[in-house]
């Protein structure tokens, strides 16, 4: 028995410890998206799964700018929006669902954008609330419908807070006047930018790849271990 | 937005990507279609990737 358990031990601590190793990330597979190498980028309005009715056009009017620092041209949102309105298509859903070789015959981009809101608010968790905007994006190529890359982000009003210690009198109301603070004043907008900046920026792992605009352009490859 | 636009000027800077088009856009909104022109040709000048769209938007906006 004694001897038994002397064998086992090591091989008991081996299948332990393994469980902590955390597996290497996978790096994304860009070929599609370095054959296809996209100039200009095409954002349809971003597709709506919260309750929140401004969570939209919150995220819309700030993915220009990481996607512009990276490199590439945007089709002006506000035109593209107020193109599809014209013609009809008023919801976002319907926009992600025309034809990829419509889009580029009327819009000329490389590549749209595809995005898809998981999360935008404020929700009310009994002893803490948080501001917590989520959000799913993926690039298609527009002549090839090939998809080029996948990605999501997010961000929280939570990842600034200090874990306060009370009394749980305190954290229940400490927790309702935030919640209140944080809808009335709209907190949801900025952590969408910074969702957006976190989803879009190019040059993180499994990010964007830098734009034919930007200085890195290309050099993804030269400057690997980021 | 035309305060903006005098400061990039002021600066020296060239103005961003999608500026000019959707400084045109507002003027169209107004009402301005001449200058709702103007800004789109600019936009499409400064950024040769815009063409398709801009020429889609110019065309239709001629046929009206």
């Amino acid at each position: 028995m004694n001897t038994f358990l002397k064998l086992l031990a090591p091989a008991l601590a081996l299948v332990i410890l393994s469980g902590c190793a955390t597996k290497p990330a996978v790096p994304f597979d860009y070929t599609n998206y370095k054959a296809s190498d996209p100039k200009s980028i095409l954002v349809l309005p971003p597709l709506n799964n919260t309750p929140e009715i401004r969570a939209t056009y919150s995220m819309l009017s700030q993915v220009t700018l990481p996607l512009s620092e990276s490199g590439y041209y945007v089709l002006p949102v506000s035109l593209v929006d107020e193109t599809l309105k014209e013609n009809g298509i008023t919801q976002a859903n319907d926009a992600h669902e025309l034809p990829t070789a419509k889009l580029r015959e009327i819009f000329g981009a490389d590549a749209a954008l595809y995005i898809n809101m998981t999360q935008y608010g404020t929700v009310y968790k009994v002893l803490s609330s948080a501001t917590t905007v989520s959000a799913q994006a993926r690039l298609v190529d527009l002549k090839t419908d090939a998809v080029l890359w996948t990605g999501s982000a997010s961000a929280s009003t939570e990842e600034q807070q200090n874990q306060n210690q009370g009394s749980l009198a305190v954290l229940l109301i400490s927790a309702i006047v935030k919640q209140i603070a944080d809808t009335v004043t709209d907190q949801s907008h900025p952590m969408a930018g910074l969702t957006s900046q976190r989803l879009l920026r190019s040059g993180r792992s499994h990010g964007l790849l830098h734009g034919p605009r930007s200085p890195h352009y290309k050099q993804e490859d030269a400057a690997k271990p980021r | 937005m035309e305060d903006d636009l005098q400061k990039i000027r002021a600066a020296g800077q060239a103005t961003p990507p999608g500026f000019m088009a959707h400084l045109g856009l507002l003027y169209g909104k107004q009402g301005d279609l001449v200058r709702f022109q103007q800004h789109l040709e600019i936009e499409k000048q400064q950024f040769p990737e815009s063409e398709t769209f801009v020429d889609f938007l110019l065309r239709k906006f001629k046929s009206n």
